[in-house]
């Protein structure tokens, strides 16, 4: 009895190997190129292409591996750049051995290069890969050089603790009281040279 | 897509080493149960009088072959991404020889001595010194094999590229081989355990 069910039982699974493999036939191929196409449009719709300087921020804060891309040209990467990251041109990226499991953030100046090179690592199935909203500008203006206008909300008022502690791990120079926002505005005024910066 | 788990960032390379012991313990565990544990079991196949090993290894490359397959078409697994170790032939062909021999005068192939050897015999633990010997002489030859080594290379080749199929047509041909082999098999065992009885 107990070698009539084995043999049943191999039969069945058997019998559905068989049909699986089938219907694998027919199928021919199982990955379909589009889907990955569908995918990548529709993290640019909800918007899972990028990270935004403040959530940057704090990843890198708790101590996050993540691997910072700059493809700003030499002279700018060498007069600031954010923390740990390195330099890249966009062909240098794509010969360069970026990991898959690694999450890579590209920025550039203000953002299409990198929003650009994001589509290329995309195309070839890199998806732990974001761009930075605003690219270098966006992580000056919100990390590094932080404002809050004197008419501010209750909602921009809100973290501002956080923001300038962050400001500072970067090596920035925060300015999220009215009163500093408007000395920054002054002395931008009076067209005194800005503070050369170090490296952050 | 979600697979390969490891590709897809869900864990990095600590974790990935820290999986392989539960997964390693698995593999032995299911050999044990299998009763590869036991050179004398693994030898008979040699005599054809069971032929468990060559079910059991073609049975996980059908299940492993039909999983990626479906798991795939159903967008979970990403097949571009799940590495394919390059061929290079000669070398391999070679490598290949060497298994076989050392499996038939051992009687373990290197996952079954691994088993043999936790599971208390000692023709595992004499096999496992063996295995490791193997390892560190090659590894110090290894300056003077490189070149050989490395040739004859055919790249990350897979069966439906070398015979231009389908890769559904590859399962089906490769499922239609395993049912013809297991039914074969079978066969060979009553024919040659009557034999040697």
């Amino acid at each position: 009895m107990t070698i009539l069910f084995v043999m049943t039982l191999n039969k069945i699974l058997a019998s559905i190997a068989l049909i699986l493999a089938l219907l694998a036939a027919f199928i021919g191929i199982p990955t379909r190129e589009d889907r990955h196409l569908k995918e990548i449009a529709l993290l640019i719709e909800t918007e899972g292409d990028h990270v935004t300087p403040l959530e940057l921020a704090e990843q890198i804060y708790a101590g996050r591996s993540i691997r910072l891309i700059d493809l700003r040209d030499s002279l700018s990467h060498v007069r600031q750049h954010i923390v740990n990251s390195e330099m890249m041109s966009v062909q240098q990226l794509l010969n360069h051995g970026i990991k898959r499991n690694e999450m890579v953030v590209l920025y550039s100046e203000g953002g299409i290069h990198a929003s650009q090179a994001w589509i290329l690592l995309k195309m070839q199935r890199y998806d732990s890969v974001y761009t930075l909203l605003g690219g270098f500008q966006g992580w000056k203006e919100e990390i590094l050089y932080p404002t809050l206008n004197a008419g501010a909300t209750a909602a921009e008022t809100q973290g501002v603790e956080r923001r300038k502690m962050l400001s500072l791990f970067f090596g920035g120079e925060p300015s999220l009281t009215s009163q500093e926002s408007s000395k920054r505005k002054s002395a931008r005024q009076n067209n005194s040279p800005p503070k050369q910066k170090p490296p952050v | 897509m979600n697979a390969p788990l490891y590709q897809f960032g869900l864990f990095g390379n600590d974790t990935a080493l820290l999986l392989a012991v539960p997964i390693g313990i698995g593999f032995g565990f299911f050999l044990e149960q299998a009763g590869f544990g036991s050179s004398v079991k693994l030898a008979q196949q040699f005599y054809l009088r069971d032929l468990t090993v060559f079910k059991v290894m073609f049975t996980a490359i059908v299940t492993a072959m039909l999983g990626l397959f479906w798991l795939s078409w159903i967008g979970f697994v990403d097949l571009s991404l799940v590495r394919v170790l390059p061929t290079y032939l000669v070398p391999q062909f070679a490598g290949g020889l060497v298994f076989g021999v050392g499996f038939v005068m051992g009687g373990y192939c290197p996952g079954t001595c691994c088993v043999a050897a936790v599971t208390g015999k000692m023709d595992g633990w004499i096999n496992l010194t063996g295995m490791f010997a193997g390892i560190f002489l090659f590894g110090e030859l290894f300056p003077f094999l490189e070149a050989w080594y490395s040739s004859t290379p055919m790249g990350e080749i897979t069966l439906s590229q070398v015979f231009n199929l389908s890769q559904g047509t590859t399962v089906l041909l490769i499922v239609l081989a395993a049912i013809a082999g297991f039914y074969g098999a079978e066969k060979l065992e009553a024919r040659f355990r009557s034999v040697g009885s």
